[in-house]
């Protein structure tokens, strides 16, 4: 059974729509106009337990609200959510003993307080015995590696450190499906890399689904199988990362350098040229077509030394939301 | 046994987030009472001017005034912390937190908060009912009646309020609207016959003023027996039921704060 089922997910947002200056104000004070913001799509996907799956998208692109679905906080306006076997929106206890929303820019720890004393509130809200809550938390503090910061007042605590403690209280029940919502925002390498470490630990020794959303592509490349695109409400891409490169961006850079200098007219056919100088070239060529455009490079022109270039991820998917933004159609799903 | 284990360490954490700033809390405590001793004073004033109080004694009175000051206590150290915090839960989506508690997320909001600054008054309510006893000759079982009655009387008050809070997730004036609310335990102070027939129909079966302040009374007095509690509990079960599907209809409309 799938962790999580999300089938034709719809949420929609009535707003009330205001004109700037005065007499937008008066308007809006006696005759209001709203408007139905579709926040979310029809999204339909599904997540299989143990699996990791990269949530990306745009700012308001649907991520969030998405999660939040999933989590129960947000009723859905169409569509159907499970999660293992539950219904999110009825908050029956028993789901929600066992999943675990992480939000990357809010908190639920006591500000004024040692971290130990947000986790002995949530223990309690968990109904966990204080034997069990102490060593689950010493043991999520090791894989944090925050165990000497559990006693320092929250308010003293670096963004990336709350990061990590806001991550340990929220996992004390050890859930089974994780939402992580831009769990590494605003954070140094060095607590992303943490964190990401910790992510992919968990799930190995818990087993546990996780969704994730980030803006950081390396979160993405380091942890996710699999990855679900979101554009503007609509689920544009569910698939692994390799298809999603390869679909998003179906050329290669192709990198040359020469010996003695060389015309851009004997360039063509290889590819095409992005940057050139006598003494070195960009090109951009079809990932089927890279061998023997490596090859006629080599035979015909004086190479002094090639690379072949993956565009990055950060590439890929501005590739891929520009393409949506002209209305390019996508690829839906990994062939 | 979650709820009692939950709510105590609340309470605890709560009280040492609140000894963290030790001048703040000082400083809270000082203006709280204060401010207790200033109404105690103005209690006695108005008892003593010869108001009529509709044939409330000065002793039988002083029940009915000690009623709303204790629940004045509630509401300044237990209701009111709470709709700030419910009205900034939906301002900065931070309610998103207790919804994912495996709790009734309700009971949370009611209770989550606590202000010392209300125990000045619970206090103050308190010696105004032990004044009224010894003027009375309360019997153990009045004094039981009582103190149910005052219990019954704050939850039924505390769901009023939760139910009027709810308007922060339509709008920001819910903390006015609950204050609002206190207001009227200002006139709850004097038993409601004292305010004429047309407005005792109003204090007792519209806004339930008489079953906040006189009926505790009452019990303490002996003009109702046990039974008396019986109406106060229907008054407390239509509050519950209507606060409950005021919460659910305003859940469905929640959006959570965008991050």
């Amino acid at each position: 059974m799938p962790a999580v089922v999300a089938e034709n997910l719809t949420k929609v947002f009535v707003v009330s729509k205001k004109a700037p200056g005065l007499k937008g104000t008066l308007r809006h004070l006696l005759a209001r106009e709203y408007v139905h913001v579709e926040a979310v799509r029809g999204v339909s996907f599904t997540l299989h337990q143990g699996e990791i799956v990269g949530f990306l998208g745009p700012n308001g692109a649907g991520k969030t609200t998405t999660l939040k679905m999933l989590a129960g906080l947000l009723y859905p306006s169409a569509g159907r959510a499970e999660v293992l076997g539950f219904v999110p929106h009825e908050r029956k206890r028993a789901f929600l003993e066992r999943i675990a929303l992480v939000m990357g820019n809010k908190t639920q720890l006591v500000w004024d307080l040692a971290v130990w004393d947000s986790i002995v509130l949530q223990a309690a809200a968990f109904g966990l015995p204080d034997a069990l809550a102490r060593e689950r938390a010493t043991r999520l503090a090791r894989m944090l590696k925050i165990e000497a910061l559990l006693s320092r007042p929250v308010r003293k605590l670096s963004l990336g450190e709350r990061m990590k403690a806001e991550i340990l209280v929220g996992l004390l029940h050890f859930p089974q499906v994780l939402f992580l919502d831009e769990p590494t925002l605003g954070l140094d390498v060095t607590s992303q890399k943490a964190i990401r470490d910790f992510v992919r630990a968990y799930r190995d020794e818990t087993g546990a689904s996780v969704l994730l959303t980030s803006h950081y592509m390396a979160d993405i490349e380091a942890l996710a199988e699999r990855v679900l695109v979101i554009h503007e409400g609509r689920l544009v891409y569910d698939g692994g990362l390799s298809g999603l490169v390869t679909k998003a961006a179906p050329e290669k850079a192709l990198l040359l350098k020469f010996r003695e200098p060389v015309a851009k007219e004997r360039l063509e056919g290889l590819g095409k040229v992005v940057a050139w100088t006598p003494l070195e070239a960009r090109l951009l060529v079809l990932r089927e077509r890279v061998l023997e455009a490596v090859s006629r490079a080599l035979a015909t022109l004086p190479v002094r030394d090639l690379a072949v270039e993956e565009p990055g991820l950060e590439e890929v998917i501005r590739r891929l939301f520009a393409g949506l933004q002209n209305g390019v159609e996508s690829p839906r799903h990994e062939a | 046994m979650r709820y009692v284990r939950l709510l105590l360490r609340t309470f605890w954490v709560r009280a040492l987030a609140l000894f963290e700033y030790r001048l703040d809390f000082l400083l809270a405590l000082l203006v709280a009472f204060l401010e207790a001793g200033g109404r105690v004073f103005a209690l006695y004033g108005a008892l003593f001017a010869g108001l009529d109080l509709g044939g409330y004694g000065d002793g039988e009175a002083l029940f009915v005034l000690a009623s709303a000051t204790l629940l004045f206590g509630y509401h300044r150290g237990v209701v009111m912390p709470n709709v700030v915090a419910l009205s900034d839960r939906v301002r900065l989506g931070t309610l998103d937190f207790v919804l994912l508690k495996p709790l009734d997320a309700q009971v949370l909001l009611m209770f989550e908060r606590f202000e010392l600054s209300g125990l000045a008054d619970l206090l103050a309510g308190g010696l105004i009912a032990a004044v009224a006893a010894a003027r009375t000759g309360l019997g153990t079982l009045e004094l039981l009646l009582y103190l149910a009655g005052i219990f019954l009387a704050a939850l039924l008050y505390h769901l009023f309020a939760f139910g009027v809070s709810l308007v922060s997730f339509w709008s920001v004036y819910a903390q006015n609207a609950v204050a609002f609310l206190a207001g009227f335990l200002q006139v709850g102070s004097f038993p409601a016959r004292a305010y004429g027939p047309a407005l005792r129909l109003l204090f007792t079966w519209v806004l339930p003023l008489y079953w906040l302040t006189e009926r505790p009374a009452e019990l303490a007095l002996g003009r109702v027996g046990p039974a008396g509690l019986f109406g106060l509990f229907l008054w407390l079960l239509a509050a519950l039921a209507l606060s409950r599907g005021l919460f659910s209809y305003a859940l469905r409309g929640y959006s959570s704060a965008s991050s």
